[in-house]
């Protein structure tokens, strides 16, 4: 019966592992890094039909967030605004602009502008945007600084480690409700946010729910 | 360290059964409850795929599962172009509107999301059903979704398109105003709306040859012609149960589908569950909800229920009667002591009769109210509606014999399909020159007509109707008609060329005559707004028996095998098969006999027995000449040589879901005996069909389970009760308890004393919580996925059993068992009490379902949302996606569940989340308060008729749920097992006439 290993198995064998262990590894590096949503979403900022800058909006004009979200206090969602929000002003500011062609179309045929989401949550997280507008959470702690972005991104990871991290440590995030909208506030010199957060906390009786049916039901 | 031998179980002193095997405890029996599932792998060679194709199949999936993973899918926001009123994304919005019913029909409240309706919930504040619906109007939100509803106008079987139509009916109406409207008939179900009076009278004004028939297969005109024949005047009459303490029942289901009515429910469970508290005898042929409730039940032939109640009437004196020689078989303390029982409560007693009975059984059952003195009391008549006197369908069938009619218009209903057999209208309707037929589904009726329309469903129509108290109700369209359908009012103002052709206008021309004109604007928003007309019902009438003499029931001869009687049921599931092809209908089982997809003629084990019959056995039935064929079933509780059929199944044409479901017994439904015929002989073809029942599915066995106790002993039994369950809780718990630290403490309590096993929880969960439906394949391998169920348990002998039933979710265990085999921590506690089922963690082990001890949990073997039922097993082969329309019916606020996922009640945690968001965003800036008692409402609670589910906090003493519990009847099921379920029952009581002796083997 012939040998089955050959003086040479030693080396190939040898090889053969190593490469099984190197790109055992490679492979589990790429998935580290490339797997979780801090590399899949964060940094995804899709071209949107009309080019609305949130820079100049918000940034430097000054709307406030409640001008388009109307409905982000009362509703789960944070409504994306209708044609006719952007006719309020623009029936008379750069009413024959180019770039607001679509809007204008919409506004007169009534069909919806087709905007790219950003933003996603799988289908079986119920996140809700008023109880967190109402109780001291500002815009700026999920979306970032929205308002000096000309093209939106995603600005934060919203995995659910990151959801609860923070609702483990809701100080962290905290504001007084009055500033939830300013997405530049910082807390007075001398404070630190998690002082700031904490009265907030205690005041508002904040108590940031960790079970699983806060979110998933 | 707590004990770990097994707790001692309370004996219940009773023997309760679930099924006839169950009783004889054979093989099959044991076998099927061995199995938690009880499905075995073996299925998979039923689907013939061998493991080449197996292997095959999966390749292709795994490489087209591979090709679509790459890229980040786009996905679009389409906001509004322009703002909504009352709409605010992501919010629900609620419309108060009505479903019309021939029979009555019903105010709801729909939630609406973005403009899709997706649940039905009683009226809150209509005074009839104060928040709570039955199964049907819950299921209709599914008919109208239906993608098997018709889309276009048919002409000769091709499609045609509505401008087509709406020319031939200008044409139409031109030529029939030219001849006065010769030969024009309109068949419409009955109805009592304004809007459609308004339009009769305007036919009988400008078409006077034309006439307008109605007729619907179940309906209580025998009632209303017994009210005029016994008091002179048209009146029908309005039963208060709430005031009687002595119900007798005649062939009567007054709780049920047969004769039910949600204000009766309400009505009658209250004077159940006070301190004095009625007692209900029912004289039936099969076993109803009536039945199951009954302190004391005979079973007797519907057609002896006339001599019965004549005999009664003899006793109680009533005028006219003495002639009486009718004797009841065995037991005269059913005629001496319930009339005793009758007269010992003057004035606070009733008697009823049902739908099927004759007009001389009512009229002798209003003479018999009239003696008691109960008319005014538990027992008020009002008139009938004026309506335009409207022709019958034997008039019309006559008409279309002679050949008077050239254009026939049928409105709705389906009368090919269940018109009384004699008429032979499937072949008539053909002789009319033109038909157009108005309907939901091509169906029956449609293959006969030239023309067929696609009808609005009522959630899309502008119309008005009227409760069965008799206050007007405004029905608006929640959506734009997803498939242009037409709505009644609008064919029959084109076609009579009336002033407007907008069913709108119409009924705001018909309101006109119900306010003063000045106000007719902020009336008519008020109108709209609140659903209904404040004030409009219908006002008891002063009546006065007039002296005509009552019938004698006609000497019949006896029953036996050669000379059966068949008797007509009203189907739970189909009402008269206007359901046929609503999904959720179909496998909601029977709640008597347990039956889904199927209906069967139901025979006493008795007589079965002596026939050789077994379930499943294919009878021929012969009535007349007549024959038909149907499945046989065995059902305890049957009077003897009575045989009952559910009308409903075995439709022909309709759409994929009722297609052949099934079997069809109108063929021998006849105009003379509509409600039950003598003479019926059966025979066996040798055929089997396979009946498929939940009856044996998911059983506790053997254990203490449902409690019933007479009023007498419950001092006793609960002294009992509470020392057994402080003997358990002395015992403490294996592992270590979950902490509680929740604000609130949610808790269930469910009184079996007053629920009647309606299945209306059963249906507003589904409709809740998005749960599929499976098939009837599925269902036969114990797959169903019904969050809650309803048992039903037989008690005491097998011939003349009681009957309990009992709804059963999941009851979130404290010590939950579930919990600590989850392997991936999929189900877990949360801290105010809720066993949370996580479904992106679950893997699908099943683990939890088999230490359930409740068996509550249920498991997703097949992508039921994603998959055509009938192709479950093809793998990738099966057509994929949801019909659009059916996806709008899904209820946004809970996860749409796929393959490989355990679910189970919730308790609505999406409406707890809701309130406890709402309070959290009202208090804003400060420290949020408690969610007040009350708020939340799960659905099988808000719906349930008799008011029988209370959900609430259990840490506020003061809340209803704690007060309930409080109550000597509480109990835990399996509470030996020590789970501390959140969910307790409370039993059953039972008002025996301790002169008589009682159902369910109490002597």
């Amino acid at each position: 019966m012939p040998q089955v290993f050959t003086p040479s198995a030693d080396v190939w064998l040898g090889r053969i592992f190593l490469s099984l262990v190197l790109g055992g590894a490679l492979l589990v590096t790429c998935v580290y890094y490339y797997g979780p949503p801090e590399y899949t979403r964060v940094g995804y900022a899709p071209s949107q039909p009309v080019a609305f800058s949130h820079a100049q909006h918000v940034g430097q004009l000054g709307m406030s967030c409640l001008y388009c979200h109307t409905n982000v206090e009362q509703s789960p969602h944070a409504n994306v605004p209708t044609s006719q929000t952007c006719m309020n002003c623009h029936t008379a500011i750069k009413a024959t602009s180019p770039l607001l062609t679509l809007v204008r179309e919409s506004y007169s045929n009534g069909n919806p502008l087709a905007w790219e989401r950003i933003h996603q949550v799988p289908d079986y997280v119920q996140f809700n945007h008023s109880v967190h507008v109402n109780r001291g959470v500002s815009c700026v702690s999920c979306h970032g600084k929205v308002n000096e972005m000309t093209v939106v991104r995603h600005d934060k990871p919203l995995s659910m480690g990151w959801c609860l991290d923070c609702h483990r440590h809701p100080e962290q995030n905290l504001r007084p409700n009055e500033h939830v909208y300013q997405l530049d506030w910082k807390p007075l010199l001398g404070q630190t946010q998690s002082e700031v957060g904490k009265q907030i906390q205690q005041q508002y009786g904040i108590k940031a729910p960790v079970e699983c049916s806060a979110c998933h039901r | 360290m707590p004990s770990l031998e097994q707790p001692a179980n309370l004996a219940c002193g009773q023997v309760y059964w679930r099924s006839l095997d169950q009783l004889a405890d054979t093989a099959e029996f044991r076998e099927f409850v061995l199995k938690t599932y009880p499905a075995s792998m073996s299925e998979l060679l039923d689907g013939a795929i061998d493991r080449r194709k197996f292997l095959t199949l999966m390749a292709a999936s795994l490489s087209l599962a591979g090709l679509t993973g790459c890229r980040r899918p786009s996905i679009k926001i389409l906001p509004y172009a322009k703002k909504q009123e009352n709409v605010i994304a992501g919010l629900p919005t609620y419309y108060a509107t009505a479903l019309p019913r021939p029979n009555g029909s019903v105010p709801i409240l729909v939630e609406t999301h973005e403009g899709r309706p997706t649940k039905i919930e009683g009226h809150p504040n209509h005074p009839l059903t104060q928040g709570a619906a039955d199964a049907w109007a819950q299921a209709s939100v599914l008919d109208l979704y239906d993608p098997d509803r018709s889309r276009t106008v048919v002409f000769g079987g091709l499609p045609s398109t509505i401008e087509t139509l709406v020319d031939l009916l200008a044409t139409k109406s031109k030529s029939l105003a030219a001849t006065g409207g010769e030969g024009f008939r309109i068949l419409a179900e009955p109805s009592d709306a304004p809007s459609i009076l308004l339009l009769q009278s305007h036919l009988k004004r400008t078409l006077p040859h034309a006439s307008w028939h109605t007729y619907t297969p179940i309906d209580n005109a025998n009632a209303v012609e017994a009210g005029s024949r016994a008091f002179g005047t048209p009146v029908k009459p309005q039963y208060k149960f709430h005031d009687a303490s002595v119900v007798v029942a005649v062939d009567c289901d007054f709780l049920g589908a047969g004769d039910g009515d949600i204000a009766q429910i309400r009505g009658f469970a209250k004077a159940r569950s006070t301190e004095a508290m009625n007692r209900l005898y029912v004289v039936e042929p099969h076993f109803t909800l009536t039945g199951a409730m009954a302190d004391h039940r005979l079973r007797l032939p519907a057609s002896s229920a006339h001599g019965y109640l004549f005999a009664l009437a003899k006793s109680l004196g009533v005028m006219g009667t003495e002639q009486s020689t009718w004797t009841p078989p065995g037991d005269l303390k059913w005629i001496d002591e319930v009339a005793a029982d009758l007269l010992s409560k003057p004035g606070q007693s009733l008697v009823v009769v049902g739908h099927r009975q004759p007009v001389a059984v009512h009229a002798l059952a209003y003479s018999i109210n009239a003696k008691l003195g109960n008319i005014g009391k538990t027992v008020a008549f009002s008139p009938t509606e004026n309506s335009e006197p409207a022709g019958s369908i034997q008039s019309l069938a006559d008409d279309l014999k002679a050949g008077k009619v050239t254009t026939l218009v049928i409105l709705g209903g389906n009368p090919a399909y269940d018109a009384p057999a004699d008429l032979g209208l499937g072949e008539l309707i053909g002789k009319a020159e033109t038909v157009i037929r108005l309907g939901l589904h091509v169906d029956e009726t449609s293959e006969l007509a030239k023309w067929h329309v696609p009808q609005a469903h009522p959630l899309e129509s502008w119309g008005d109707c009227r409760a069965s108290d008799g206050s007007l109700l405004a029905i608006q369209p929640q959506i734009e008609p997803l498939f242009d359908g037409m709505t009644a009012i609008e064919l029959v103002a084109r076609i009579s060329g009336y002033k407007t052709h907008s069913a709108y206008e119409v009924v705001r021309e018909a309101f006109k005559s119900f306010t003063a004109n000045d106000d007719f604007e902020t009336a008519w928003r008020r109108f709209l707004h609140d659903g209904f007309l404040e004030g409009s019902g219908t006002k008891p009438q002063e009546v006065t028996l007039s002296p005509t003499p009552l019938v004698l029931p006609d000497p019949l001869p006896p029953l036996s095998a050669q000379n059966l009687e068949l008797v007509y049921q009203r189907d739970s599931s189909l009402d008269d098969g206007r359901f046929a092809n609503n999904g959720w209908m179909q496998e909601c089982p029977d709640p008597v006999t347990k039956l889904v997809w199927d209906n069967a003629a139901a025979l006493s084990p008795k007589t079965a027995d002596a026939m050789g019959i077994k379930d499943g056995d294919m009878l021929k039935l012969t009535l007349n000449g007549r024959s038909v064929e149907i499945a046989a079933l065995r059902m305890p509780g049957q009077a003897e040589f009575t045989v009952a059929v559910p009308l409903g199944y075995g439709r022909k044409v309709t759409g994929r879901v009722g297609r052949h479901v099934g079997f069809d017994a109108y063929p021998l439904r006849t105009s003379r005996s509509p409600g039950f015929a003598t003479g019926l002989t059966i025979a066996k073809t040798g055929k089997t069909h396979k009946l498929v029942r939940t009856q044996d599915h998911h059983t506790m066995e053997g254990r203490d389970i449902v409690r019933e106790v007479s009023l007498e002993d419950l001092v006793g039994k609960a002294e009992e009760w509470s020392k057994h369950r402080s003997e358990i809780e002395e015992r403490g718990a294996l592992y270590p308890q979950p902490e509680f630290t929740g604000e609130h403490q949610w808790g269930m309590a469910i009184d079996l004393n007053s629920c009647i096993g309606c299945n209306a929880c059963m249906v507003a969960c589904q409709a809740e919580n998005n749960i599929p439906i499976v098939g009837k394949d599925e269902v036969a391998l114990g797959r169903e996925m019904h969050w809650i169920r309803n048992d039903r348990y037989f008690s005491g002998e097998e011939d003349d059993p009681g009957m309990v039933h009992q709804p059963v979710a999941c009851v979130q265990c404290e010590n939950a068992p579930c919990e600590v085999v989850c392997p991936v921590n999929a189900t877990v506690h949360s801290l105010d009490g809720l066993n949370l089922q996580v479904y992106n963690r679950c893997v699908g082990t099943r683990y939890c379902a088999n230490n359930c001890p409740y068996k509550v949990r249920r498991f997703n073997f097949f992508n039921y949302n994603e998959r055509p039922l009938d192709q479950l097993r093809l793998g990738p082969f099966a057509e994929k996606g949801m019909p659009e329309t059916l996806q709008m019916q899904k209820n946004p606020d809970v996860t749409v569940r796929i393959r490989g996922v355990m679910e189970k009640c919730t308790y609505c945690v999406q409406r707890v989340e809701r309130a406890k968001i709402g309070v959290k965003v009202a208090a804003a800036d400060s420290v949020p308060g408690k969610i007040p008692d009350g708020t939340i409402t799960p659905a099988c609670a808000q719906t349930c008729p008799a008011q029988a589910i209370v959900f609430g906090d259990i840490s506020d003493p003061k809340s209803r749920v704690s007060q309930l519990k409080a109550n000597q009847r509480d109990y835990a099921l399996l509470g030996e097992l020590n789970t501390k379920p959140r969910t307790t029952y409370g039993a059953r009581l039972k008002n025996p006439n301790p002169k008589m002796s009682q159902p369910g083997g109490h002597a």
